[in-house]
């Protein structure tokens, strides 16, 4: 069942409905939430905040694309997150030298989470110092793979504006990752 | 004139994404051949983006929690004039918990009436039937917010993106939201708000009717507008007009649903007796001034036992 017949369902008071949305779209918000603002337990509320509001506002998401509608709000939410909060100097998800303790992920084994632990602290890194206009654009874009018109809606920017921001976006990302192990072999071969 | 390295940064999203014309691209791939330089940054830029999207999904820690009522949908509830059906629910039900929540409403209106030293507070005014004292000795007078009363209930505009939501854990489906379809205003321009208090009411749904939507009683809660920060002027004073006050509306901004939702019909009704709110914000306040724009249920209102509901938004000044 698509989201639209979801949606439609949940309207007409199907709880069980909505939850369908959220299960299937909860880890793709936190995903993107974990990127943009690098915290688990920020993200996590993010993603918490997102369906609450989505579920007073069912009404006025007809007609919309709910995906992209999620997302718009998950964005908001992050950037509300990033305004209020200093960064906590002690949270409890990360490790001594202030990396964060990625959740591991059933489908990956052990050594190939050792193995691309470098390579994640290395992107996590050089995002969190891209700006958060930036940052949110090339995660939406990369990560979660949102075609343009959803990252338009969810943006609330023209496409044009999307694409350009975004040729900026991974030109700032690959200079950031110049030479880290997220970029292995350009430093030797470009330096 | 940019130079021909500049030019080919700009389409290397475009060059990735396959989207460049048949022209762009044989110039790109020219260059490409005979630029060292530029093969080697487009390289970093592909090895960049594929890098990230090697990045291994995260997946959500924990449940996310969803009230326990059915997802419901805010349908126009029927105007009321004077005491809305909290007040006058709880009056019949709980008459010393009604007064009491009545007192401390009153009790915060003065405090932040004559305590505010650097702010000055625009209180609730609405502009079809006033109510409580009139504003003559500049804003910090304004009461009129008295009362949380009922409105004709109705969904925030979809271009109000800018939400707080207030909820008590014990009446999950009982929301305060507080929304603006931006979080920079212009100083001297209108600003509209969206605040709402509202409950659905499932005892009110007719067996066997075929309708999308669960029927809610809306209240407005009691709103106010805080100028605060570096907007004073060269006494010190906060350039506040005496006449400073919000009042109920009846549309939102006239970019209000510009998404796909303006063409389903989808954007509410919305009369003036409804949870649109607008202001003028002061002229001459400086850039980086903040408003914040406070949304108010006092404790014991929605039950014996509820607690105080407060959203809240900060506007700023560009």
């Amino acid at each position: 069942m698509d989201d639209e017949a979801l949606l439609e369902r949940a309207r007409r008071g199907d709880r069980d409905a909505f939850a369908a949305i959220v299960t299937r779209h909860q880890d793709e918000l936190y995903t993107m939430a974990l990127r943009i603002l690098g915290t688990p337990a920020d993200a996590a509320d993010v993603v918490q905040e997102t369906f609450l509001r989505a579920y007073v506002r069912i009404p006025v998401l007809r007609g919309q694309t709910i995906r992209a509608w999620l997302f718009r709000v998950a964005i908001n939410c992050s950037h509300d997150v990033q305004r209020r909060t200093v960064r906590r100097p002690a949270d409890p998800l990360e490790d001594a030298e202030g990396n964060i303790v990625e959740l591991p992920d059933p489908a990956l084994g052990p050594e190939a989470t050792v193995l691309s632990r470098e390579r994640v602290a290395a992107v996590r890194e050089a995002l969190l110092a891209l700006h958060p206009d930036f940052r949110a654009v090339v995660v939406l874009r990369d990560v979660n793979e949102l075609s343009y018109e959803e990252m338009s809606e969810a943006l609330r920017v023209p496409i044009g504006t999307v694409k350009s921001r975004l040729n900026r976006a991974r030109t700032m990302l690959a200079k950031a990752l110049r030479g880290t192990a997220a970029a292995p072999g350009f430093a030797e071969e470009h330096a | 004139m940019s130079s021909p390295r500049r030019h080919l940064d700009d389409l290397f999203s475009a060059a990735y994404e396959d989207e460049l014309t048949p022209i762009e691209e044989a110039r790109f791939h020219a260059h490409m051949q005979s630029c060292e330089p530029c093969a080697a940054a487009y390289a970093e830029f592909r090895a960049s983006i594929q890098a990230l999207r090697e990045v291994p999904k995260a997946r959500m820690p924990h449940v996310v929690h969803l009230p326990s009522t059915p997802p419901v949908a805010e349908i126009p509830a029927r105007p009321r004039i004077g005491l809305s059906w909290f007040n006058l629910g709880l009056l019949r039900r709980f008459p010393a918990t009604a007064l009491a929540g009545a007192f401390v409403l009153v009790i915060a209106i003065a405090a932040v009436v004559h305590g505010g030293g650097g702010s000055v507070n625009g209180t609730l005014q609405p502009a079809t039937a006033p109510r409580g004292a009139a504003q003559h000795a500049g804003a910090s007078t304004t009461s009129s917010c008295t009362s949380i009363v009922g409105i004709t209930g109705a969904s925030p505009p979809a271009s109000f993106s800018q939400e707080d939501l207030a909820t008590d854990p014990a009446q999950p489906a009982l929301h305060l939201v507080l929304a603006a379809p931006t979080l920079t205003v212009t100083s001297g321009k209108q600003a509209i708000v969206y605040a709402q208090l509202s409950e659905p009411v499932t005892s009110l749904s007719i067996p066997g009717a075929v309708s999308a939507t669960a029927p809610s009683r809306a209240a407005l809660p009691c709103v106010s507008v805080t100028v605060a920060g570096t907007g004073s002027n060269s006494n010190g004073q906060l350039a506040v007009p005496p006449d400073f006050s919000i009042a109920q509306t009846s549309a939102p901004e006239p970019q209000a649903g510009g998404t796909s939702e303006g063409a389903s019909g989808s954007v509410p009704a919305i009369g003036t007796n409804g949870p649109l709110l607008s202001f003028t914000v002061p002229a001459g306040l400086a850039p980086g001034t903040e408003l914040r724009v406070i949304a108010t249920v006092p404790a014991g209102t929605t039950g014996p036992n509820s607690p105080a509901l407060t959203a809240e938004l900060t506007l700023t000044i560009h």
